[in-house]
């Protein structure tokens, strides 16, 4: 087995000697269709149908929502989404959202950060158009419930708007926010920049250079310099916060007539805690509903599940479509806050005779956070990365674990590093360097952690997501196996045989109680986050 | 059955199974403690380590510029009481500080035994004992788990999570799903159903971290996380930067104490700009009393519902444990352990209930102008289940000066700190502030929560998250 780690590691490592890309993006969504500019200057287009949808919790219950889907092609009937299509666009792409309602009120689509335009759908392939007027819905100010045209029950209206800037949005609904917002009407936007070079990437001297310097996949937001490296990432991930109250939602799926006639949104709170619309531990599901046999979510086709190597830059895109503030602790390291609401924390650039722009002269207000605060319909970027420096030992082991040669982006300091703290009792006497037989099994060695691991199983609680090796990339002992096939296991292959050993981080919402799906523990608004081996590929297209 | 109630029972029957076998040290270093499976009796001591095992036991070595300073501490996790400043008693879980106390009992036949369990049990602190480390400290804590008081029938484990700790490995994390966390005992004295004392296992795990980075963190419990944390298992994690001790002037006073190292490049206009003649350490918290009552009467297991996670509403809201005006006073809260007496039916135990000091740390700032005291460093921690809390300090200039253990500096070295009057703290993190009263008339000012409801402990109005600035 160890002997495979290393040649996994090679072939690795032969790839990026090769120019191979490692690292692509990995937010799943809709890239609108592009089409022909018409009289309005648009050249994407993309369906959306607001509908009815089911979606299931995290504690097995099931529950009615109101979400966005993609329009069916074929005219069937479409399903609302939990959150809806996330739409994946470029900088200065004009969008027509063609929007069809299918539920019982009037909705509209609003995108905080660019102004949406309507029309009257279908827009002409040519001549002048002009979009509908904007009036107080119902002619009475005190009746004010939409911030657009409104689209009826039945019909479509052409909602389009420029994606002038890069970043993290959301589009919602903008009618009866109350009640829509709260029952599933959003769904995420990203925008990339406009297509060009990466920066280089620069490696602290601190750590082990991969023999190939590995480019990035991109940058979140537009490049102050060429050089400039700030919103570079290798792999990108959303986190769509949203909370939900059970009995508003079973209030909601009443048949008409029966039940309670009124709901008193004032008692109204949220019990469920979502993010990407599931909850631990569907959290950490298949996104794929074909490939997920045991996870069937149909409407919930987002899943939250962040995978990196060491050393790699992920890019995390938050949106909050809560109604409360949901404070995310993202366990492992600070996380480098890059910008709120698609707006780049720099300052405006000096001017040279006050005209010309000084490049790079920009202040970086970035701060670094390890609990991100995100107010509702706030969105944010962060850079997130993790090697395990400055731990003062070794966390990729030694010898024992197969480890002798400084893996990518390893800590050089703590490489092998062994604190003068290997004792063991002999004789009532504290000595370096243990006997071997001192060691409890499944342990082989210990030698690169400050402590002496124990028995296991009678003095330690193993962890469904503890490998049983405290060391990354090590080969779990083979008592995980009966533990691990109690539980979901991440860390088994498909053919029922241990993976070797990914560490894992909880990420989760740190107002507590959010932990929890309607009173079970745990659940909620958290996932795991992997750092994988580089002697094991990330395989987007395959991977969870 | 729940995935709570499954995990439960998993673990009740791992327990169960455990044989008592299994002895060896599990910490490294051991000062004057006594660790289970050292028969031999007499107490160990820094002469009992061979650093550099040469056959030479000469303890700890001595740090210097490139040997660091080793802290070791023993702490125990249990159960135990707080008064609240209506005074209710509250039902906890938490920490407690056991260093040094003797592993086995010395005590003389008819004598309250003296061992760690007997000092731990029933015994927690709210919050738990402040880790206070310097830059570069190697760190070993040792956590046992002692048991429960008034719940012998909870197998719940303990952790200590580092919170915001930069570059965690999965070891020491504390999250228990991804780690490793330490077993409730098998001691006759904690449960009769289980093997005689002292002779069977007392589950312990020693931590060990690298204060690698100055700032203001927190740690806590992360087993069932939303059930211990509400139910106390929090503390203070401090460490203190390498820029400690050489004097610096800032705005025209030489401080030797900084919050961070914020004089990268000698002549930096913001060199000792973190500078602070005294300091406080609040952390923000909050009780929902019916949650507690919930976890204290769930006895015997057969009727354990579930914690009432989804009614979950908090009525104390403390600084440091305490709601105003107790957050003033600069002595240890006193509990009603005897509280435990009124439980007696549900306790397994003859463990004394002896009222102790359970909330000890207070949130009264005295910034005495006529000692030469002009600036006061404030970390502002939060912890609570469900809420933001905005602090409010009227009257007094307030900076911001650092957020999540970081200093708030570009990293092209501009100064990003800020005015405030009114800072923001989500649950999960912390904040460092500098009170200037260099020119504000002496008086008393006040630091409190703006959320109005945090302002009462629960039916008693003018109390909650607020204490005192004295400015002599």
């Amino acid at each position: 087995m160890r002997l495979s780690h290393k040649l996994s590691l090679l072939a690795v490592l032969a790839l990026l000697a090769l120019g191979a890309v490692p690292a692509t993006a990995k937010i799943y969504g809709i890239t609108p269709a592009a089409v022909a500019a018409g009289p309005t200057g648009a050249n994407k287009v993309v369906n959306l149908t607001a509908a009815v949808g089911n979606i299931a919790t995290g504690d097995g219950f099931s529950y009615s929502i109101w979400g966005f889907a993609e329009t069916t092609p074929t005219g069937g009937v479409p399903i609302g989404q939990y959150p809806g299509p996330t739409l994946l666009l470029n900088q200065g792409d004009t969008v027509i959202v063609n929007v069809t309602n299918n539920l019982t009120e009037p909705v509209s689509f609003i995108v905080p950060g660019f102004k949406v335009t309507a029309y009257s759908y279908p827009i002409p392939a040519t001549g002048p158009v002009t979009p509908i007027p904007f009036a107080v819905p119902h002619g009475d100010l005190t009746m004010i419930d939409a911030l657009e045209p409104e689209v009826y029950t039945g019909q479509t209206v052409s909602y389009q708007f420029t994606a002038t800037k890069p970043g993290t949005y959301y589009y919602q609904s903008g009618s009866d926010l109350s009640l829509e917002q709260r029952l599933g009407l959003f769904g995420a936007i990203v925008v990339y920049p406009s297509p060009g070079s990466v920066p280089p990437r620069i490696i602290s001297s601190n750590l082990n250079a991969p023999a190939t310097n590995p480019p990035y996949a991109g940058t979140a937001y537009t490049m102050s310099t060429p050089t400039d490296e700030t919103t570079a990432y290798d792999r990108e991930y959303l986190f769509l916060f949203s909370d939900m109250d059970p009995l508003f939602m079973n209030f909601m799926a009443q048949p008409p007539g029966m039940g309670s006639p009124t709901f008193d949104l004032t008692t109204w709170k949220q019990n469920y805690f979502f993010i990407n619309g599931r909850n631990l531990p569907d959290t950490l599901g298949d996104p794929n509903p074909a490939r997920s046999a045991s996870l069937p979510l149909p409407n919930q086709p987002y899943n939250a599940a962040p995978v990196m190597h060491p050393g790699e830059k992920i890019l995390l895109r938050m949106i909050n479509m809560g109604n409360e503030f949901h404070p995310f602790h993202h366990h492992g390291n600070h996380a480098t806050l890059i910008a709120e609401n698609g707006n780049p924390l720099k300052s405006v650039p000096d001017t040279f005779n006050g005209t010309t722009t000084i490049p790079g002269s920009e202040v970086d207000l970035s701060e670094q956070h390890f609990t991100e605060g995100i107010a509702p319909g706030e969105t944010v970027d962060l850079i997130f990365t993790w090697t395990g420096e400055k731990l003062g030992w070794d966390p990729y082991g030694g010898p024992a674990q197969g480890h002798t040669a400084l893996q990518p982006f390893e800590s050089i300091a703590d490489h092998l590093k062994q604190p003068p703290s290997k004792n063991f009792e002999v004789a009532g006497k504290i000595v370096l360097a243990a006997p071997a037989t001192t060691v409890p099994a499944p342990y082989t060695n210990p030698a690169a952690l400050p402590t002496v691991m124990l028995d296991p199983v009678n003095q330690v609680i193993n962890g469904e997501f503890w490998s049983g090796s405290p060391f990354l990339g090590d080969t779990p002992p083979a008592n995980r196996l009966m533990w691990n096939k109690m539980v979901m296991s991440p860390l088994l292959n498909p053919n029922g045989t241990l993976k070797p050993m990914s560490s894992y981080f909880m990420w989760h919402s740190h107002a507590e109680r959010e932990l929890t799906n309607y009173n079970t523990f745990p659940g909620g608004l958290a996932t795991m986050m992997e750092v994988r081996p580089w002697s094991l590929p990330i395989n987007p297209a395959t991977d969870r | 059955m729940t995935r709570k109630k499954l995990a439960r029972a998993v673990v009740f029957v791992v327990l169960l199974a455990a044989a008592a076998t299994a002895q060896g040290i599990q910490y490294p270093f051991d000062i004057d403690n006594e660790p289970y499976g050292w028969s031999t009796g007499g107490a160990k001591g820094p002469e009992d380590i061979d650093w550099n095992g040469n056959g030479v036991y000469n303890g700890p070595p001595t740090p210097g510029p490139t040997t660091p300073r080793y802290v070791y501490k023993r702490f125990a996790a249990s159960d135990g009481f707080t008064k609240m400043a209506d005074g209710a008693d509250v039902f906890i879980f938490g920490y407690m500080d056991i260093t040094g106390k003797p592993y086995v009992s010395t005590a003389p036949a008819g004598s309250p035994p003296n061992d760690v369990v007997s000092s731990a049990y029933g015994k927690a602190e709210f919050p738990g004992p402040t880790i206070d480390l310097n830059e570069g400290d190697y760190f070993y804590l040792n956590l046992i788990n002692a048991g429960m008081r008034l719940r012998p029938d909870l197998p719940d484990a303990h952790t200590i999570h580092w919170h915001g700790f930069p570059n965690a490995s999965t070891i020491y994390d504390g999250e228990p799903m991804a780690s490793i966390g330490v077993n409730m005992p098998m001691i006759s004295a904690v449960n009769p159903n289980f093997p005689p004392k002292y002779t069977d296992l007392q589950p312990d795990l020693t931590y060990f971290y690298v204060a690698a980075d100055p700032g203001t963190y927190l740690y806590h419990c992360h087993v069932e996380a939303t059930e211990h944390m509400e139910m106390g298992m929090l503390a203070h994690l401090v460490v203190r930067p390498k820029q400690n001790g050489t004097p610096i002037s800032y705005n025209g006073k030489t401080y030797s104490n900084f919050a961070y190292n914020d004089c990268p490049v000698a002549g930096d206009p913001m060199c000792g700009s973190t500078g602070y003649d005294v300091e406080k350490t609040i952390m923000i918290a909050d009780f929902d009393s019916a949650f507690h009552e919930s976890d204290q009467l769930k006895y015997p297991i057969s009727t354990i519902p579930q914690p009432p996670f989804a009614s979950f509403h908090a009525n104390y809201f403390l600084l440091n444990g305490r709601g105003y005006p107790d957050t003033v006073d600069p002595a240890p809260i006193m509990n009603s352990a005897s509280f435990y007496s009124s439980n007696s039916s549900l306790v397994a135990s003859t463990s004394d209930g002896v009222d102790y000091a359970a909330q000890k740390l207070d949130s009264l700032i005295t910034i005495n102008r006529a000692a030469g005291q002009r600036t006061a460093l404030i970390r502002l921690t939060d912890l609570s289940i469900q809420e933001w809390t905005s602090i409010e300090i009227p009257g007094l200039p307030v900076r911001v000066v650092a957020k999540d253990g970081r200093l708030l500096r570009s990293p092209q070295g501009k100064d990003v700190s800020y005015a405030a009057n009114t800072i923001q703290v989500p649950p999960g993190g912390t904040v460092d502030l500098i009170v200037d009263a260099g020119s504000v008339p002496a008086g008393t000012y006040y630091l409190f929560s703006r959320n109005l409801d945090h302002l009462n402990n629960d039916q008693q109005d003018r109390g909650g998250q607020m204490t005192q600035i004295v400015v002599q």
